[in-house]
């Protein structure tokens, strides 16, 4: 059992433990009687599309949208997959260049090949580049086109299952550049499978309440307070018993003393 | 509250450890071991047609791709192919002698459960199965794991391709490129 000394000790320790809760506390408090009346509130249809909370799910694309526009196709290429006219087709490195041969679109892009099918758009095939990455697309000056990866210069063929190198007196013409800006409604709407429409209030308070919107140290916070509690609740018992046993104890001796 | 503690360090620690891709065995080891050291040169089948047809009617939807890699030496192949478990893709690798399956291996699991569809206890049910004279169905049935029924049945519907795909390539007679 616990003396007047222990006890003195307990409490100022309760105390401190419970200023530092006090502000978690609230924030726990406010944020789940929001949520405890989520359906009434309709906290899940308000949508938040705010730049700053859309970056904390990592729902805003970190670079750029890439794009090329091939004929009626319009690829293009955000957080690495790329999209055919704002359909996700298949993850790729940075798109490099493309052409077509015989019906089918081939997409360059620094990991290798991507090849489509020129009047759908589904996906024909992949070819992988065993190493290094491709780094332009232009024509030799025989007029063919390739790709090229560091000095080594790569044969597009429709036909082929591999990246074959091309050897002999090879003469680099120059590159082609394919860029082109995507139209207004399909960069709109790559944005949309990228982040959805947005993020719903009770999701964002969800993610407060239990510290998960503030990462890790959140979730750390968080977790101290609930701990907390219950250290809280804990000495705030004993200290109670240990008081209230005391204070019976000194009724008990004044009615003895005074019979 | 020292349990409370020690649950609660056990909680980050063991965070994380979940979600992982596991490669069991690279393509190119694969192919190797199929092909005793020497592979041949890789070939593809166009899913057009008919063909396209009956992958799509076992998968139950387009394969993503609409021309699939496989390697040939003689009446023996080899496939690896893809299916979603859950959400992810499971990688798996096939050879197949013939009309008849020879190994099944699971190359690249992503998903966090079921992974136990790459041990032998399931994956030697693979072994000499063949599809029913008339259809796609395996011909004889394959016993699944609980908890993993999903990826079961993504690997046996991938077996029921490869074996099909293996009979479209094997019936033109000829080594390479099926055209579409």
């Amino acid at each position: 059992m616990i003396g007047p000394k222990q006890r003195r000790q307990l409490l100022n320790i309760h105390r401190w433990v419970g200023t530092f809760c006090a502000l978690f506390l609230i924030l726990l408090s406010v944020t789940g009687l929001l949520l405890n009346h989520n359906v009434r509130l309709g906290l899940d249809r308000w949508i938040i599309r705010s730049p700053f909370i859309l970056k904390r799910y990592g729902m805003v694309p970190e670079g750029p949208i890439e794009s090329i526009r091939m004929g009626t196709q319009i690829v293009g290429r955000l957080d690495g997959v790329l999209y055919v006219n704002a359909v996700p087709i298949v993850k790729t490195g940075a798109l490099i260049g493309g052409f077509e041969q015989e019906g089918v679109l081939i997409i360059g892009h620094a990991k290798g090949l991507v090849l489509l099918e020129l009047e759908t758009g589904d996906l024909i095939d992949e070819i992988e580049l065993k190493s290094g990455e491709l780094n332009a697309f232009g024509r030799l000056d025989s007029g063919r086109e390739v790709f090229k990866a560091g000095d080594v210069f790569y044969g597009i063929d429709v036909h082929l299952s591999e990246l074959e190198a091309l050897e002999g007196d090879l003469r680099w013409s120059g590159p082609i550049k394919s860029g082109g800006t995507l139209p207004g409604p399909i960069e709109e709407e790559m944005l949309v499978h990228y982040a959805g429409e947005g993020i719903s209030v009770y999701r964002v308070l969800l993610d407060v309440h239990a510290g998960r919107f503030f990462g890790v140290g959140g979730t750390v916070v968080m977790d101290l307070t609930a701990i907390s509690v219950l250290y809280l609740v804990g000495s705030g018992l004993l200290a109670w018993r240990v008081g209230g046993r005391k204070g019976k104890r000194k009724d008990g001796d004044e009615s003895a003393s005074l019979s | 509250m020292l349990l409370i503690l020690c649950v609660w360090v056990a909680s980050f620690a063991m965070s994380g450890a979940s979600e992982k891709e596991s490669v069991y065995l690279n393509a190119d080891e694969f192919l190797a071991d199929a092909f005793e050291g020497t592979v041949p040169v890789k070939s593809f089948v166009w899913l057009k047609g008919d063909l396209g047809k009956s992958v799509e009617s076992i998968l139950g939807h387009r394969y993503p791709k609409l021309r699939i890699s496989y390697w040939q030496r003689g009446k023996r192949t080899a496939w690896i192919l893809e299916e979603i478990g859950k959400v992810k893709p499971i990688t798996v690798g096939f050879i197949i002698s013939g009309d008849r399956m020879e190994t099944m291996n699971v190359l690249v699991y992503r998903e966090s459960h079921g992974w136990e569809i790459r041990y032998p206890f399931f994956t030697d049910q693979f072994e000499a199965i063949g599809l029913e004279t008339e259809g796609t169905e395996l011909d004889r049935s394959i016993d699944g794991i609980s908890g993993a029924t999903l990826s079961v049945n993504a690997v046996t519907t991938l077996a029921r391709v490869a074996l099909l795909l293996a009979k479209a390539v094997l019936s033109t007679g000829t080594e390479g490129v099926v055209a579409p």
